[in-house]
């Protein structure tokens, strides 16, 4: 029996026609015949930007940490920014995936397939960070337990920066897991329409072929439940875990309870915002409007606002509790936050973060594509500040005056945070012209599960 | 029902174009008493494992099961090294703080309860990369959906039977198949 | 007590500079360090660097994660030389003197090789203390650059033939009788001054001029108006209640400053039973370390400081009233003083004759001769006098002087307008140089006859009649080098060696004391010091007041008050004949925070006034000139607090223009603006600020210690202090927390969820007294030395890249015009619930069972989580390859500093493994030192003792200012320390559980006691 669907709610696919082979049709055509001019030209630019990564952290290794701006005070300044900045943004893919399937969204089918990929290429970017940042990378096997000649020699479990190691990798392979079963299946759509040998050969072996048969189908829907039901609290957990790399030290702005749902608020929210920025850009460019609809681009709206809120409502939080500790120590830090040497990136981390996102209580804003853009890369911005001033304000003026400081990056610094933005879009690119950017299956799915009274309907509507 | 697996070398099958046609057309033919060897279809149909006669997959208690090898898995490698292995003093903890064994130990667990129901989940499936895969008609990954019959063991006038039971259920094609 | 402000500069106290570097930083928000890598990344990195770089991350991880590190195979003595037991430390009795420090030493050889210069307990001069320049003199030693062959006119000879040359020329000079000079510093050996009296003999022509880069002249003349002999009057700090020194930073720079700081501190220690402390009065110009221990510190302008004498004379004499503020307080201080009958002692550190006689008479009035200065017995740390130089300088511009024969002394550079003395001395017929390194004399003498480094030589000095005391070799020389003693002797024709030579002198000194001359030379070769008999019944000849009067008139007349005045002074980094010395120059100044430069310093609001303020967060300081002399001098100026108002500072011993290396020459030479070479101050004028800034290599940015933060003004009670008053009425006063006493607090918030962690055995424990700390900084030196601390030039300081794993917090109290300042030494806390232990996550960092934070260096994978997690930031990263330790060899391509050269690498301690790029180290308490201890006790199947085991810094210290050992052993020192109610731990508050504790400060404020 097929459901019973509200007509109420505004339609998830839109367009004249849609038919099962069309919505095929629609989205299978990127993957094929050549990309268009609009495409190399975006591939070039993220290839030089990957050359410049490449140059920037050879030059690190080979000379050494200290070709950064770092010094004995703050010892930790852009690494690490990057770092939790990429893991934020890796948080949105699995969340949509996940939760938005565990709470039955269906208006995530038109974005997960692409979020996820999204994720997966941030958690790439992110898990370079704690490699180049190490004075001995080579010796970077260190961190895992792994039984060894120097005798009965293990890491330290009470180490924040060794659970992120598990944390991130295990993250990293259950969103592949999670990404990969789903694509399965789409591979298989696409394998059956190439015309080429070659073509068929390639994207069967990716589709490990898949049959679809009714049996695949019911394992694998209730794989995909259960890795939602697992990705839900690991996504939680991972951003909860970076930020016990700050919570559990005692420097005063770093050691403070509220961090795990604050970050995980901040993850969120930059994760949807980076989804966002990319939806935009990949519906136009691979004309998916039909699918990436204005009401998706309302739909993340409503989840930036609200956790660009909670995230607003933490900041205050800090600076109540500072004041009301009665530490002199808590006290200034955060004093010297919003007032101190680097009050400007406190307060561009304030305006990007906590007020513009204030607009999305207009339904005109959150419908508008251009201020959905804007405020997309507003709040990508704003969270890469707010990493910057957690890590940088508490660590250059903490308990002992003497040892205070000022950190100024230098250009490999630079260079190395806008090569990561080449990696991550080479990536994204390249997945752009090669996979499904929406997932075929789960969208025919909710096709079909309008009634075809409503199918009909609905092309009638849209004849006109 | 079969268990998934390709028994037979020659096979009917019906192509139908909508899942509700499809749907009803496993109701009419189960109803006939004849099984279905194969239902193909674009996207995973809703209530079909019912009409079919699926039992529900037990892939879930496999994640439980290897979810807790990890939780205990991870504790128990901890515990040893930290106190009988290679005790060390951090910080003024005691060699055993449990607190701060948590965050790995549950990331152990869903690491190995999600590998884990993944490998499961390709080998139930018998998906494997390259596997030629062994379908009726291309076209069910795309826009059509299709009922297929094994007939090796199948006398002539059963299968004409068969024939006519999918046209009459409203097959747009009927066609045979047979894989060598 | 009420809450103090404390504050560390000028940042709070000047609004507007807040503001300022604000707004800057708002046009650029982010100002990027560009060219910061350059120096390290060896200018534009070319294609070959790039192309370099990528292979070599290609290859890096799979290198050393499979091949293994070549193996160096270290090859054993075949026959063991006696004496030198492989992996044991040996110590010879040595002395270090140098610009009139004399400090008793003994060289601890590993090997054959010197490796480090510890002091000599048995010494009754310098007690067992040392100071930077004795720490880092064995440096020297290890220089590749010294001149390794005698040179005759910039070619390498054999000895035999520059003999030969020189022989000749001082022949023909003789028999034309033309003057010749041997221009030296002051020579504290009996032998050696034999010998140039030998020589003299030979060659009537010639004549000894002793030139002091920093000249007592003044105070040796006036000892010889007032007094009728010609030397040092010979203080006792010790012997004082009341201390008035006018200028004179005893405790650090001034004369013997070891000597000076043990026996002045052994009166500033206070506990309970022992509260008769001195008190302390310093009247000065410049901010010193000296005047940071204080009780009261009168900030006078330059000219101020040369008249107080003779103003405070008047007022105690006559009751005179004074323009300068300050002296009647004094006055008043001392009429008390005298009329309860305590013991007074006033130091000058002016050097006119004048001046100094005024301060003879001020001492003679309050009864000082004889029971706190002595002029009996001579004391020779310095010798030379204006009037020689004079002479000297007369003679070498009117061409009569046609020999010059230099020991120990560079005159181009330490000579006003030396630059035009070296043109003349170029001409001259005969011009010899005894340096064993290039420096500004040497290049422009025609025979170079490189001196041995001290340890390699035999010596004997005379620091004060009556004390003998014998330098023997640690080392044969390393290269071809001579003594300069055996030099003169082969020319005066003096038979032997100047082993026997000085063996001849001694029979002199020891006759009789002992049964038959080898004991005596056994024992003091052994002990290092021969103290004749008698010698410490201290004697004074009588004041002879005759000059008084027109040394009154000349002081008034000379010293007017001008618009802006500048004093010259010298810094811990020495007087410039070590500035190749990169341990020196990398030495922060203890007031300043700055290493490799000198400068200006000047009081905040003449700096404001001139628009001249720095930019702190960049170390970023204003370049001014000044016209000083006549001559315009260009310097950044810095701000610091405590200058009296119209006085400018500036430190001698930079601008070294020709050394061995490039990077030692910093700043600007004082010496070559002199009027006279024995001036102190002059009157200057303000030219102009260039606008332009320089970057300085400072370690200590300045920021206070009082802050507005979102709970309103607060203080951090990083340092604390009382009065001895305060002390006595409550031992613990001022050591409070959060307004309650700290015993109190403690035990009532520190709270843990943990069971408690029982630790037995030893536990090792550090207290440092911040009342005997003078910031004299030979405890920074002897921990790098010790520790194989790398050095790592300028350019890296100014990027904050320091390694010093000991430093010297500098922090003000008080008022901007005339702070307290105290000093903290800073090192690893080796907390108990060490915050860095537990995020490292390839435990490289962990506890020992005796209490140590210990580092496992080849664990490290440098994630730097450690140093972000240490509340007190003394962990030291190796941001580049520093060492020449690197898995990959050396990465540093361009060593600036030398420091990878075989030759430099020989200081190394065997003992103690050098970092490679990229890994966090520290303090580790000198752990080699502690394994050894125990290792000695467990070979004598014994308890070990207290004080046993002595840290490096520990050792170096002067003024016992630290103490170490077994806490949990209740019968030691440092335990009752710890337990002391002045003990405190910093910022224990956050229950680091620091196993280092400070005692409080105890200024003797209010003049109730002593």
């Amino acid at each position: 029996m097929s459901h019973v669907d509200s007509l109420i709610r505004e339609p998830l696919i839109l367009g004249k026609d849609k038919t099962y082979g069309q919505i095929t049709t629609d989205i299978v055509r990127n993957t094929e015949g050549n990309p268009p001019r609009e495409w190399w030209f975006a591939f070039g630019i993220a290839l030089i930007g990957l050359l410049l990564y490449v140059v920037a952290v050879s030059w690190t290794i080979f000379k050494g940490i200290g070709v950064w701006g770092l010094q004995k005070t703050v010892n930790w300044a852009w690494d690490i920014t990057n770092f939790v900045w990429w893991v934020g943004i890796g948080h949105a893919g699995t969340l949509i995936s996940a939760v938005l399937l565990l709470f039955r969204q269906k208006w995530r089918t038109g974005i997960n397939r692409a979020a996820e990929a999204m994720t997966i290429f941030a958690v790439i970017c992110a898990g370079q960070f704690p490699l180049i940042h190490m004075g001995r990378i080579w010796q970077g096997f260190f961190i895992f337990p792994y039984a060894n000649t120097r005798g009965p020699l293990w890491v330290n479990f009470n180490s924040p920066l060794l659970w992120d190691v598990f944390a991130i990798s295990t993250y990293f392979t259950v969103s592949c897991l999670f990404w990969y079963s789903g694509l399965m299946p789409d591979f298989a759509t696409i394998r059956d329409r190439a015309t080429s040998a070659k073509r068929k050969y390639i994207y069967n072996i990716l589709s490990f072929g898949w049959r679809g048969t009714a049996k695949q189908w019911s394992r694998f829907e209730s794989l995909s439940l259960i890795l939602a039901g697992l990705s839900t609290p690991l996504v939680l957990s991972v951003h909860t875990i970076v930020s016990f790399d700050f919570a559990t030290s005692v420097i005063p702005g770093w050691h403070t309870t509220i961090f795990p749902p604050y970050f995980v608020a901040g993850a969120i929210f930059s994760g949807f915002a980076m989804v966002q920025t990319l939806m935009l850009i990949a519906r136009k460019v691979q004309k998916l409007e039909d699918y990436i609809t204005i009401a998706h681009i309302e739909s993340m709206n409503k989840v930036i606002v609200l956790t660009g809120s909670i995230v607003g409502i933490a900041y205050i939080t800090e600076l109540f509790i500072a004041w009301y500790s009665g530490y002199l120590y808590e006290q200034y830090a955060f004093y010297n936050r919003a007032f101190g040497d680097y009050y400007w990136a406190y307060w561009s981390m304030m305006t990007c973060n906590v007020l513009s996102p204030q607009l999305f209580w207009f339904k005109k804003f959150r419908r508008s594509i251009f201020v959905s853009f804007v405020m997309s890369i507003f709040v990508n911005i704003g969270m890469w500040f707010e990493r910057f001033v957690i890590i940088v304000t508490s660590l250059h003026k903490d308990f002992l005056v003497s040892s205070w400081n000022y950190f100024s990056p230098t250009w490999v610094d630079m260079a190395i945070f806008v090569g990561s933005l080449g990696l991550f879009f080479t990536l994204f690119l390249i997945f752009a012209r090669t996979f499904p950017v929406i997932a075929i299956a789960e969208v025919k799915a909710i096709f079909s599960s309008i009634s075809e009274a409503a199918q009909e309907k609905h092309r009638k509507e849209h004849n006109h | 029902m079969n268990k998934g697996k390709i028994e037979h070398k020659n096979y009917v099958y019906g192509i139908y174009s909508h899942e509700d046609n499809f749907l009803h057309a496993i109701d009419e033919i189960r109803a006939e008493g004849v099984e279905i060897d194969d239902a193909y279809s674009p996207f995973p149909v809703h209530g079909i494992d019912d009409k079919l006669g699926i039992k529900e997959t037990q892939l879930h208690s496999a994640g439980f099961v290897l979810g807790l090898t990890g939780t205990f898995t991870a504790l128990g490698v901890i515990t040893w090294i930290t106190t009988v292995n290679y005790p060390t003093m951090f910080g003024g903890k005691p060699f055993w703080s449990l607190p701060a064994f948590i965050p790995i130990t549950f990331e152990l667990t869903v690491l190995m309860a999600a590998v884990g129901m993944f490998f499961v989940y390709i080998k139930r499936n018998e998906l494997f990369p390259g596997k030629i895969p062994m379908m009726v008609d291309e076209r069910t990954t795309d826009d059509k959906f299709a009922l297929a019959f094994g007939i090796d063991d199948k006398s002539e006038s059963e299968i004409a039977n068969i024939k006519n039971l999918l046209s009459k259920s409203g097959a747009e094609e009927v066609n045979t198949k047979s894989f060598e | 007590m009420q809450e103090k402000i404390y504050w560390q500069h000028i940042e709070e106290i000047n609004p507007s500079n807040i503001v300022e570097s604000n707004t800057k930083e708002f046009a650029e928000d982010l100002p990027v360090l560009q060219g910061i890598v350059e120096p390290i990344s060896d200018n534009a990195h070319n294609r070959r660097d790039f192309l370099k770089s990528l292979g070599f991350t290609v290859g890096a991880a799979t290198l050393a994660a499979s091949c293994s590190i070549p193996e160096r195979k270290s090859i054993p003595f075949v026959n063991r030389p006696e004496d030198i037991m492989p992996g044991m430390a040996t110590y010879y009795a040595s002395v270090f003197a140098q610009g009139g420090d004399y400090v008793s030493i003994l060289v601890k050889n590993r090997d054959g090789r010197p490796i480090k210069i510890e002091g000599n307990p048995d010494s009754i001069i310098s007690r067992g203390g040392t100071s930077a320049l004795a720490q880092a003199s064995v440096v020297g030693l290890y220089d590749s650059k010294r001149y390794q062959n005698p040179k005759s006119n910039g070619k390498d000879v054999k000895w035999s033939e520059i003999d030969k040359e020189i022989v000749s020329k001082l022949d023909s000079l003789k028999a034309s009788n033309d003057r010749v000079a041997i221009l030296s510093s002051t020579i504290m050996s009996p032998s050696s001054n034999a010998l140039i009296f030998q020589f003299l003999a030979k060659y009537p022509n010639a004549y000894h001029v002793t030139h002091d880069m920093v000249s007592f002249s003044g105070l040796i003349q006036a000892t010889e108006m007032s007094f009728g002999k010609k030397t040092l009057p010979d203080y006792h700090f010790d012997k004082a209640d009341v201390i008035v020194s006018i200028g004179a930073d005893f405790a650090a720079t001034w004369g013997n400053p070891v000597e000076y700081a043990s026996k002045y501190i052994s009166r500033r220690k206070v506990n309970k039973e022992n509260t008769n402390m001195s008190r302390h009065i310093h009247v000065e110009a410049l901010p010193s370390a000296t005047s940071a221990t204080a009780d009261i510190r009168i900030p006078v302008s330059a000219s101020e400081e040369a008249r107080f004498a003779a103003d405070l004379y008047n007022a105690l004499t006559s009751g005179t009233a004074s323009s300068i503020k300050g002296v009647s307080e004094v006055k008043e201080e001392l009429m008390k003083a005298k009329a309860s009958g305590k013991t007074c002692l006033i130091v000058n550190g002016s050097n006119d004759a004048n001046v100094q006689v005024i301060t003879y008479a001020i001492n003679s009035f309050l009864g000082a001769i004889g029971t706190t200065v002595f002029v009996g017995k001579s004391v020779n740390y310095k010798k030379g006098t204006q009037a020689e130089i004079d002479t000297f300088v007369a003679e070498l511009n009117n061409g009569t002087l046609k020999g010059l024969i230099c020991i120990d002394s560079n005159p181009v550079y330490s000579l006003p307008n030396g630059e035009e003395l070296g043109k003349k001395i170029k001409n001259l017929e005969l011009s010899v140089s005894f340096s064993d390194k290039i420096n500004e004399t040497s290049e422009v003498c025609k025979f170079i006859c490189p001196d041995n480094n001290f340890l390699e030589s035999w010596n004997d000095y005379e620091p004060k009649e009556g004390i003998y005391s014998i330098a023997q070799p640690a080392i044969s020389p390393l290269f071809n080098t001579r003594q300069y003693q055996q030099s003169m002797m082969k020319w005066a024709g003096v038979e032997g060696s100047y082993y026997d030579f000085i063996k001849k002198n001694a029979m002199a000194i020891g006759n009789g004391t002992y049964h038959n001359f080898d004991a005596f030379w056994e024992y003091t070769l052994q002990k290092g010091e021969y103290v004749a008999p008698g010698t410490e019944v201290l004697t004074s000849s009588a004041f002879n007041g005759s000059n008084i009067a027109t040394a009154l008139g000349q002081v008034q007349a000379s010293y007017k008050k001008s618009e802006l005045e500048v004093r010259f002074y010298q810094s811990i980094q020495g007087d410039g004949s070590m500035a190749d010395n990169p341990f020196l120059q990398e030495l922060p100044d203890p007031i300043t925070r700055m290493t490799w430069d000198n400068y200006f310093i000047a009081n905040p609001k003449w700096v404001e006034s001139k628009g001249a303020n720095a930019i702190l967060n960049e170390k970023k300081f204003a370049i001014i000139t000044l016209k000083i002399n006549g001559k315009d001098v260009t310097l950044p100026v810095i701000p610091v607090a405590g200058v009296a108002e119209g006085t400018i500072g500036v430190k001698y011993g930079f601008g070294r223009k020709t050394t061995s290396n490039e990077a030692y020459n910093n700043g600007f030479n004082v010496y070559s603006i002199l009027s006279k070479a024995s001036n102190v101050s002059s009157t200057a004028s303000f030219v102009s600020n260039s606008g332009e800034f320089a970057k300085l290599a400072s370690v200590q940015s300045y920021f206070t210690l009082t802050h507005k933060g979102l709970g309103g003004e607060k203080t951090r009670n990083l340092i604390k202090e009382t009065t001895l008053s305060e002390y006595i009425k409550n031992p613990e006063s001022g050591n409070t927390i959060g307004g309650k006493g700290r015993k109190a607090w403690i035990d009532h918030h520190l709270v843990t969820l943990y069971p408690k962690v029982e630790m037995p055995g030893h536990q090792w424990g550090m207290v440092i007294d911040l009342n005997s700390c003078v910031g004299c900084s030979a405890c920074v030196v002897a921990c790098s030395i010790e520790n194989n601390v790398p050095v790592v030039g300028k350019n890296e300081v100014y990027r904050s890249h320091d390694m010093h794993w000991l430093r010297i917090d500098r922090y003000h109290t008080g008022s901007m015009d005339n702070p307290d300042v105290t000093f903290q030494p800073m090192l690893c806390q080796h907390c108990d619930n060490a915050p860095c232990e537990n995020v490292c996550p390839v435990s490289a960092t962990n506890h020992s069972s005796d209490g140590l934070n210990q580092m496992a260096y080849n664990r490290c994978i440098g994630t730097r989580y450690c140093a972000n997690n240490c509340p007190y930031k003394v962990r030291r990263f190796n941001w580049f390859d520093y060492t020449g330790s690197d898995s990959f060899g050396a990465m540093n391509d361009e060593d600036s500093l030398n420091r990878l050269d075989p030759i430099a690498r020989m200081v190394l301690n065997p003992d103690v493994v050098t970092r490679s790029r990229g890994v966090i180290e520290k303090c580790s308490f000198c752990v080699q030192k502690i394994q050894a201890g125990k290792l000695e006790a467990k070979k004598e199947s014994r308890e070990l003792r207290d004080g046993e085991i002595k840290t490096a810094c520990q050792s170096a210290c002067a003024t016992n200012a630290i103490t170490f050992g077994d806490v949990n052993n209740k019968s030691t020192l440092v335990y009752q320390l710890t337990n002391d109610e002045r003990a405190f731990g910093v910022i224990e508050e956050i229950y680091t559980k620091p196993s280092v504790s400070y005692l409080t400060k105890v200024r003797n404020r209010d003049n109730k006691h002593a």
